[in-house]
């Protein structure tokens, strides 16, 4: 069955795509998040906070009731503001983050006894950009349909569709997936 | 007020500390983690002038053993008190607080007599458990000198030498109540009604139990043989309804909801002790119960620490911070765990934001 949102472990997420992004890269990696039971508790409950601003209010009371937290979330255009908030709400808790993230992600001691906190900021813990740059880095280089993917997108851009000039990537990566 | 606890080899508990405490103070955590030991140590702390501080909490949960003289009263096992339900020479547990900026403490020792007449030597004469006999030593910031009760072997100390004790010194307490969600006093409910009859808090009382029970008119307390019977002797008049009805006919929340509103007006610039607030009570009418202690506990300077199992009950919370986030300043919810020595707060403002994000807190 899939984790029920009491569960002890936790991975916070800003939205519903990167929630089903997460979900399925775990099942890649061989954690299939419907495998979780009372006897199977370490599967984490994937939960969409629904934005970046709700997943920076609720990162600080999340230390303080889960043993295993994990923590999600976009750079987008100004890295250092979004980590240093998050970093913020945990000093708060006493529990301290590097001052900037770790190419490789960090993991640290919560302020529960014997927890965990890991945190990764999409797509590498540096650049700007969101999960979707972070995913692009996967489609493999010689792929025929992604340049394609960026005329579709160009084109359907010019006919009007409504995408924010920001999430260009976002657009033309569904396209290419479409 | 009390703003932080740190409870040593008391019952659940070989080491807890709990800061942060608050005007209203909220317990919740697992079954059988401690909560109402929680409750149970702050009115021993507080009492802690008066021997009969210790015997408390036993005589509410039947810690009592049988006991073979009448003249001695009852025989009660305070063993349980102690981590790990056992007692040998040099056991003990202690119970430490900060209050208005102050240290305060209550500690309870196994010790050896001193002198053979420590014992009053026939205390345990004719009685199955003889010696070898410990003393009690109970020191309290709240009095100067130690109390000595003679023990058991097994840790059982009777009644006699408790009120015995009680006559030496009587030192004044603040008020304090303690209400319970199965079996309520009767004479004590009787003894808050009296001092509330015929005044504007019976009118405001009235008015709070309306939360629950729209058609309630009005309530009275029987004197009498009627009294025994039914509900603690309490009635209510309905709206509609020409027969009076016994209060208990209107279901388990207006009966908590009765006690625990008459001891907090029975407390003023004291403590109410609450364990498992929401019995009885519908989330609907829960947040109205919020605001009415939280309020009541502002009012008349009381501090309320109450336990809870139920997400209703903190949903209910959450959701009057959102509508009145100023009087939910003071209120804090600590989680209890077995495995860790310290408890964990949380503003009514992150209850509202870990509901919202329907965060585990419990």
């Amino acid at each position: 069955m899939q984790p029920p949102d009491s569960a002890p472990h936790r991975l916070l997420v800003e939205g519903k795509d990167d929630l089903h992004t997460i979900i399925h890269l775990m099942l890649r990696h061989g954690v299939n998040w419907e495998s979780w039971s009372d006897d199977n508790k370490a599967i984490p409950y994937v939960h969409d906070c629904k934005s970046y601003s709700k997943l920076s209010d609720v990162v600080a009371v999340s230390a303080k009731s889960h043993r295993r937290l994990g923590v999600i979330f976009d750079a987008n255009s100004n890295p250092p503001s979004r980590w240093n908030q998050i970093r913020d709400r945990l000093s708060r808790e006493n529990i301290s983050i590097p001052d900037s993230p770790d190419p490789n992600g960090i993991i640290i001691d919560g302020s529960l006894p014997g927890s965990k906190i890991g945190i990764w900021m999409m797509p590498n813990n540096n650049l700007q950009g969101a999960i979707e740059d972070m995913l692009i880095t996967l489609i493999p280089g010689n792929d025929c349909c992604w340049a394609y993917a960026e005329e579709a997108t160009n084109e359907a851009k010019s006919k009007g569709a409504r995408f924010r000039e920001n999430d260009f990537i976002k657009a033309r990566l569904h396209t290419w997936l479409a | 007020m009390l703003t932080s606890l740190h409870l040593e080899n008391y019952r659940a508990f070989s080491n807890l500390k709990i800061d942060d405490l608050s005007h209203v103070n909220i317990f919740v955590g697992k079954n059988n983690c401690g909560k109402t030991s929680i409750l149970e140590a702050v009115e021993m702390l507080l009492t802690g002038s008066d021997p009969s501080a210790i015997i408390r909490s036993p005589a509410r949960r039947g810690e009592i053993a049988v006991s073979n003289s009448e003249r001695r009263g009852k025989k009660y096992e305070i063993n349980h008190l102690f981590h790990g339900h056992l007692i040998d020479y040099e056991s003990r547990f202690k119970i430490e607080g900060i209050q208005e900026g102050k240290s305060v403490f209550l500690s309870c020792e196994v010790v050896f007599p001193q002198e053979s007449s420590d014992l009053a030597s026939d205390l345990f004469e004719n009685d199955d458990e003889v010696e070898p006999l410990f003393i009690l030593n109970i020191e309290s910031s709240e009095r100067g000198e130690p109390i000595g009760l003679p023990m058991s072997a097994s840790g059982n100390v009777f009644y006699e030498s408790i009120w015995r004790s009680s006559l030496k010194e009587k030192l004044e307490i603040k008020p304090i109540n303690f209400v319970r969600s199965e079996s309520i006093d009767r004479f004590q409910i009787s003894e808050y009604w009296d001092s509330i009859a015929l005044t504007d808090k019976q009118d405001r009382l009235e008015e709070i139990l309306r939360i629950i029970e729209p058609g309630l008119d009005k309530i009275a307390f029987l004197s009498g043989s009627r009294s025994r019977v039914g509900s603690y002797g309490v009635v209510a008049k309905l709206k509609n309804i020409e027969a009076r009805v016994p209060l208990g006919s209107l279901g388990d929340g207006i009966k908590h909801i009765l006690v625990t509103i008459l001891a907090a007006v029975n407390s003023t610039g004291g403590t109410v002790l609450i364990d498992e607030i929401d019995t009885g009570l519908h989330y609907s009418v829960m947040t109205n119960v919020w605001k009415i202690l939280i309020e009541t506990a502002k009012r008349l300077n009381i501090q309320i620490f109450a336990t809870t199992h139920s997400l209703d009950c903190l949903r209910s919370l959450a959701w009057l911070h959102r509508q009145n986030p100023s009087l939910c300043e003071t209120v804090r919810l600590h989680r209890v765990e077995k495995e860790s020595d310290r408890t964990v707060a949380y503003s009514s403002e992150e209850v509202e934001i870990a509901i919202e994000q329907l965060v585990e807190m419990r």
